[in-house]
């Protein structure tokens, strides 16, 4: 058995270890200098609503006005029907939602004006039917506690399943390394957003309960390699179980995690081609998820439940 | 032995055909489908938009002391949740808090394609229709959330003038207030002189929220409900019946249709997307595992035809991130397989023959796959149950997914895997990646 092991995941934990905690305070540092950029459904904004003479081109004028604020911007047109039924008159609205802590400044609102006025849409600025509104956040504070609560709770409770299901590991060792491990991706997955400043909003929610249910999925078929090998090599030391339980199980991750990086980044070079912004980040951090996930799975989360059980037995034998 | 080994092989294969061409055409006719195919999944309002109305705090005349920020923010967590029960998880309901009023952008229920302000109106004004209904004998029996909505209509939430609560001076149990407008007046004096011994059932939208007994004809404007109600309990039903649920009536004071925000190409774009990655996941599969691969190819197709079917069927609106959920559903949902071929093929080089190593390939592969979905279907309920919007939209599409490639690994994949050996050439092990004879042996 022990000639199967080609790589010592055991001996180079260390290693392992660094690289993670080195990613993690270079994306810390980035946060601290940056800043997070949050869309418009998590913080609020404003919402100008401008009429045109025709049909305009939505997504650009967001991209225009990004650029000319330097403020996160959606944007999308609205065909209003307004008189009665005889008399009804059809015009088209660009309504722009501005992500901002603050109203927008007077001198803000002539900028948007005088932006699309200068790249040629066909606005009409005098008209009655315009307007400037303030926005509360749609994913108000209570949609993103409940979020996090439900991360919290689904944590604990996959805490102590694993704690269940795997007590031969000494199950609470087991599950916190598990659980940490799901923590280091969330925090990868965070710092991607940080990093290339891609705008948090209901989207990124999904993206990163994916990658914990993903991520989880990795280290428990992991762990039960351990635990059957733990019954069968009765004789080895937990190093060689736990690396020959990594190696035995490495072809399915990789292969799993070749099939979903297919998927993923098949549908990041679509939504790049094609310029689809929202699925651009949702990819992108589903990427960088997965791979973290199944990083942590292999690397991570059984080196951390070895670690912490060979300090309890020195400790042990020790005392 | 043989041959029904093949013959279960060709009706699992048939099986499947049967369910991709049903997630593909649908069943029945154009209009009233039994079976809703890929055309009819209802997309969400980033792709296909929908409508875009302001809506307005509309307190009857006289009220005094309401704390209107307040109010509309329930409304609108009220609203969230209604429509969260229609499986509409992509709306954007916002507070304007300059002018006071709420901003809400639902996606076109299923099947509309032309912009109509009337139908959009109505469509919003039902969230929370009050209506009294003659419900039938045995229908007042059931549980009332299964009472149905169908009896003919005795008075709607415009013949209500108002409801409140008072206290019984006897009992101290609470009783419902209500007084009628006088449009209400002798309608209700007619139907009560008709149901005297039957039961009423007031209802909103669908659902029937009291169901009481007539005692007597009732041709005043002012009666009540008794019951052993208690004071939350009769404010909650006076609250209900008052403004159908919300804190406060909301007036549409306009209506407009919105367009997409990424639009058709999008879809087309996500779409393309999904079949590319569906068949350089099958390519991988079969490069690797090849035969097995091929089978569990045939699996993944099963898989998303199933998906297709829920997601048509229960009217669940899919959003763009929803779909990129559902191509990764594709390489993730390949996973059971590849847990099950790599202990086959463990078995195979431990020199075992190709019938043991399937049984015991499935077996040692089961408690692993099952202990990786549970949990993963733990994260899936929790945000079922607490999330809200695209939360909880994403906590089914999750569950679903997790689900049906469970299912499809530990059924489909393994009939297929099995009865397949019923062929010549599919019992030769090079056809599993592993050397003929077993490396070791």
């Amino acid at each position: 058995m022990t000639s199967m092991i080609k790589f010592d995941f055991v001996k180079n934990r260390k290693i392992f270890f660094t690289i993670s905690i080195a990613i993690l305070l270079v994306f810390l540092s980035l946060y601290i200098i940056n800043g997070a950029v949050l869309d418009i459904t998590f913080r609020g904004g404003t919402r100008m609503s401008i009429e045109c003479g025709q049909m305009v081109d939505a997504n650009l004028a967001a991209v225009k006005l990004e650029q000319a604020l330097n403020k996160k911007v959606n944007t999308s047109v609205m065909e209003t029907v307004s008189g009665s039924q005889g008399a009804a008159k059809k015009s088209i609205m660009l309504r722009i939602d501005v992500a901002s802590e603050t109203p927008l400044t007077p001198d803000e609102e002539q900028l948007v004006e005088d932006t699309l006025v200068n790249e040629g849409f066909p606005v009409i600025l005098g008209s009655p039917n315009n307007e400037v509104a303030s926005i509360e956040p749609s994913i108000g504070r209570e949609t993103l506690s409940k979020g996090l609560l439900a991360v919290l709770i689904s944590s604990v409770l996959i805490l102590i399943y694993i704690a269940w299901r795997f007590s031969i590991m000494s199950g609470l060792s087991a599950a916190v390394s598990a659980v940490i491990a799901l923590i280091h991706d969330c925090l990868m997955m965070l710092g991607v957003y940080v990093a290339f400043r891609i705008p948090f909003n209901d989207v990124f929610i999904a993206a990163i309960l994916t990658i914990i249910g993903y991520s989880i999925n990795d280290t428990i078929i992991i762990y039960d390699r351990i635990r059957e090998n733990a019954r069968i090599m009765q004789k080895s030391d937990m190093a060689t179980i736990v690396n020959v339980s990594i190696w035995q199980t490495l072809s399915r991750t990789v292969n799993t995690t070749v099939t979903t990086l297919i998927a993923v980044i098949t549908l990041y070079i679509f939504a790049t081609v094609n310029n689809i912004a929202s699925l651009m980040g949702f990819s992108l951090s589903l990427v960088i998820g997965c791979i973290a996930g199944t990083y942590s799975s292999v690397f991570i989360a059984a080196n951390l439940w070895h670690w912490w059980r060979s300090m309890r037995m020195k400790t042990k034998t020790s005392g | 032995m043989k041959d029904s080994r093949a013959f279960k092989f060709f009706a699992m294969l048939a099986f499947i055909a049967l369910l991709c061409y049903l997630a593909f055409f649908g069943l029945g006719p154009e209009n009233s489908r039994i079976i809703k195919g890929a055309n009819e999944i209802r997309t969400g309002i980033d792709i296909r938009g929908g409508i875009s109305a302001i809506m307005i705090p509309d307190y009857p005349e006289g009220t005094q002391g309401r704390d209107v920020a307040e109010d509309l923010a329930s409304a609108r967590s009220i609203m969230e949740l209604r429509l969260d029960a229609q499986g509409i998880f992509d709306k954007n309901i916002n507070v304007d808090a300059t002018n006071n009023r709420i901003i809400i952008d639902i996606p076109w229920a299923q099947n509309e394609t032309r912009f109509d302000p009337r139908e959009a109106l109505d469509e919003l004004g039902s969230t929370g229709r009050l209506t009294f209904r003659e419900v039938s004998d045995a229908d007042a029996m059931l549980p009332l959330n299964q009472i149905p909505a169908t009896g003919a209509i005795i008075l709607d939430g415009e013949d209500i003038k108002t409801a409140s609560q008072s206290q019984h001076p006897q009992t101290g149990y609470y009783n419902v207030d209500l007084e009628l407008k006088d449009s209400g007046v002798d309608k209700f004096a007619e139907a009560t002189g008709r149901l005297v011994g039957h039961h009423i059932g007031i209802f909103i939208d669908d659902e029937c929220i009291s169901a009481p007994y007539v005692r007597t004809t009732i041709n005043t404007s002012k009666f009540f409900i008794e019951g052993d109600f208690s004071l939350e309990e009769a404010k909650a039903l006076a609250d209900k019946i008052r403004f159908g649920a919300l804190p406060v009536p909301l007036k549409p004071v306009s209506v407009d249709a919105i367009s997409a925000q990424l639009g058709q190409g999008a879809l087309d774009v996500a779409v393309r997307a999904g079949i590319v990655a569906f068949a350089l996941v099958c390519l991988f599969m079969i490069l690797y595992y090849r035969l097995p691969g091929l089978l569990a190819s045939i699996a993944l197709s099963a898989l998303v035809a199933l998906q297709i079917l829920f997601l048509a069927n229960t009217g669940i609106s899919v959003t763009l991130p929803g779909i990129g959920g559902i191509i990764l559903s594709m390489g993730m949902g390949v996973d059971a397989n590849v847990i099950i071929f790599e202990r086959i093929k463990e078995e195979l080089r431990e020199g075992k023959t190709l019938r043991a190593s399937i049984e015991t390939g499935f077996k040692r592969a089961f408690v692993a796959i099952m202990d990786s979905n549970i949990t993963t279907i733990i994260v899936a309920v929790v945000l079922y149950i607490l999330g809200t919007g695209p939360v909880k939209g994403f906590g089914v599409t999750l569950g679903l997914g997790v689900i049906l490639s469970f299912i499809t690994a530990v059924s489909i994949t393994k009939a297929l895997t099995r009865n397949i050996t019923a062929f010549g050439f599919a019992r030769k092990k090079k056809n599993y990646g592993v050397r003929e004879g077993g490396a070791d042996a």
